[in-house]
């Protein structure tokens, strides 16, 4: 029995060296699908012109830089486009940290009869979602004078994110009381306490998710482009020099704007790469 | 003594009001940002099914559910109707293989696979880039036409000999829409898997030492110990994961609309979110209450489905702690 037993351990181990390697290989393959088109878009984005970029993909024929120039010095400067996505990428993960931390620590911290109800409240958006919304908020906005301005889009983010939330909500449970009750005794209010003695002790955490807030409105495609057409962010430049491709617009010029709008992101994974990795646990269809 | 109880008599209500302003100044913003973007915006939204603009008096009139009944009779008429629902119903065979993909790499990567590292950083990267790049790159690299931009992969693809012609749609017949969608979804999986791979090998993570440890002292093999140990102990994990591909149907569009925006054939790629895209900044009142039937109507079988794939998944879940 135990021969037996020892056969079948040491059949398993090899079956699992041999599926080991097919998926190492498979690994492979997969992440040089993943690199190889940013590697190409790359090298092309240093081409002169279309007809260099469809004739030597892969090679370095010619360098030059003019597709980089164009875009700081042309008419549809890319400094525009970054200023506003800068406004956005730093205001709207502020604002929507700094409201679900007051949630957080509204139902978190305190005892009261309607907490259940609140609680409840700020997790809703998670479960339920309406389908067709948008184009009533469009309208809504327009009628209330807000479309087409960056404020509109900071104000749709004053609200709770539900996860940011609940991550917030267990910090603050978890917290124990004496700390701000001993704040409190030494004649700090209620606001002092919150941001000076529980907000810091939160901070690894509002940083993570201040970061992933941050790389989301970078990236964002389509809230801008429906709720912000005059103010063009990198994201929807990007889309708007590709959709004019043959008009004008060449392939390396374009390939020269994403690797800008790559690279800041790039920096950031690999400064926060494990913080991001941790904090990304969401899940869903890349979009 | 009497002093004293006097003085706790009163800044007792004092401090209890003082502590009950600072929540409510807490959750102020909040709550009405709730209550503007998510009960009115949502009421709104689903009551304006059940009314019709009425041009003449420029107001809208209450026309209980004909608005209902008349999609499903321009349906019956012309089936091409339903494409932009069965499409928006794609993105749970993509969510499904997405995690079965997930399985298999966060699973080789709880086994410590060479490179396990260096994968997870490279896996990771799409979350990391905007989707219209994503979609860009994907779209280029599958681009075919003579003379101008030639992708690597369609290159591949016809050295292989499939004959393959890139992305335009010349004539709107079944088997290239689907040749495209199963285009769409490979670019799906291939640009979610990251995100999904962290979850699960997260999730797997969890999973005790001791359990394993006993599976291999038994001999048990590779994928005998994925779904008889790993896959039960992850089920939690797995359900949340598939009530969140439920909830992603109402919001699968930018992937087609970004890949095939220019393909020409664009009512078999539509997903309703899509639609709703696209009927954002052209929509008129007298559009919205079609707008607002059509969302209602998918709302309505995605409630449904979540219900009953979180009934399954509970019953599915064996009942351990670790």
């Amino acid at each position: 029995m135990p021969v037996m037993k020892i056969e079948k351990r040491k059949r398993a181990k090899r079956e699992n060296r041999v599926i080991m390697s097919v998926l190492f290989v498979l690994f492979c393959i997969y992440a040089a699908t993943l690199l190889l088109p940013l590697i190409w878009m790359v090298i092309n984005s240093f081409k002169p012109d279309n007809n260099e970029f469809f004739y030597n993909q892969w090679r370095f024929t010619s360098f030059s830089l003019n597709n980089y120039k164009l875009l700081f010095t042309g008419e549809n400067s890319i400094m525009v486009m970054l200023a506003n996505t800068l406004i956005l990428a730093l205001s709207i993960p502020t604002v929507s940290a700094f409201f679900s931390l007051c949630a957080g620590h509204a139902v978190g911290s305190f005892d009261y009869k309607l907490k259940g109800v609140v609680y409840f409240i700020f997790l809703m958006p998670m479960f339920v979602s309406v389908s067709g919304t948008t184009p009533y908020l469009y309208k809504m906005l327009n009628d209330i004078g807000l479309y087409d301005t960056h404020i509109s889009l900071i104000i749709m983010s004053c609200g709770v994110s539900g996860f940011g939330f609940l991550m917030y909500y267990a910090i603050f449970k978890n917290i124990s009381r004496t700390y701000s009750e001993a704040a409190m005794v030494d004649g700090a209010g209620y606001w002092r306490t919150f941001l000076q003695i529980l907000v810091p002790q939160a901070k690894n955490i509002i940083a993570a998710q201040w970061v992933m807030g941050f790389i989301g409105v970078w990236n964002d495609f389509a809230t801008p482009y429906l709720f912000l057409p005059s103010y063009p962010t990198l994201g929807v430049g990007v889309k708007n020099i590709a959709d004019k491709i043959d008009l004008g617009h060449s392939y390396p010029e374009l390939f020269a704007n994403i690797t800008l709008m790559l690279i800041p992101m790039l920096v950031l994974f690999f400064i926060f790469q494990k913080k991001i990795m941790e904090v990304s646990l969401g899940g869903g269809i890349k979009g | 003594m009497k002093a004293a109880t006097f003085n706790l008599k009163f800044k007792k209500p004092n401090k209890v009001m003082r502590r009950n302003l600072f929540i409510v100044s807490l959750l102020v913003v909040p709550i009405i940002h709730f209550l503007v973007f998510w009960v009115y915006l949502n009421a709104k939204t689903i009551s304006l099914a059940f009314f019709e603009w009425d041009f003449w008096e420029n107001t809208y009139k209450f026309v209980g559910l004909d608005n209902i009944k008349e999609q499903f009779r321009v349906a019956a008429e012309r089936p091409e109707e339903w494409n932009k629902y069965l499409n928006a119903f794609r993105a749970i065979p993509i969510n499904v293989a997405c995690l079965c993909m997930a399985i298999v790499v966060g699973y080789a990567f709880s086994k410590h696979i060479w490179g396990e590292r260096v994968f997870r950083i490279i896996f990771y990267l799409p979350s990391m880039i905007s989707i219209v790049i994503l979609t860009l790159c994907y779209r280029y690299m599958f681009t075919y036409s003579p003379g101008q931009l030639q992708g690597p992969a369609a290159e591949l693809l016809r050295m292989l000999g499939s004959g393959y012609n890139g992305w335009e749609v010349t004539s709107p017949d079944h088997a290239v829409t689907e040749r495209l969608w199963f285009l769409v979804s490979v670019f799906c999986v291939w640009a979610s898997a990251g995100i999904n791979i962290i979850l699960v090998s997260s999730a797997m993570s969890r999973i005790p030492e001791e359990v394993k440890e006993s599976a291999k002292l038994d001999g048990v093999g590779f994928w005998r110990e994925l779904f008889t140990i790993d896959i039960p102990l992850i089920m939690p994990t797995i359900g949340v994961f598939l009530v969140n591909s439920m909830m992603a149907v109402t919001a699968f569009y930018l992937q087609p609309m970004l890949i095939l925006d220019n393909t020409g054939s664009k009512s078999a790629f539509q997903t309703v979110g899509w639609y709703m895209f696209t009927k954002t900044t052209s929509a008129q009142n007298g559009d919205m209450p079609t707008i607002s039937t059509v969302g209602l109507i998918l709302t309505v079988i995605v409630s449904t489905l979540v219900i009953v794939v979180k009934k399954i998944t509970d019953k599915l879940t064996p009942d351990v702690d670790f």
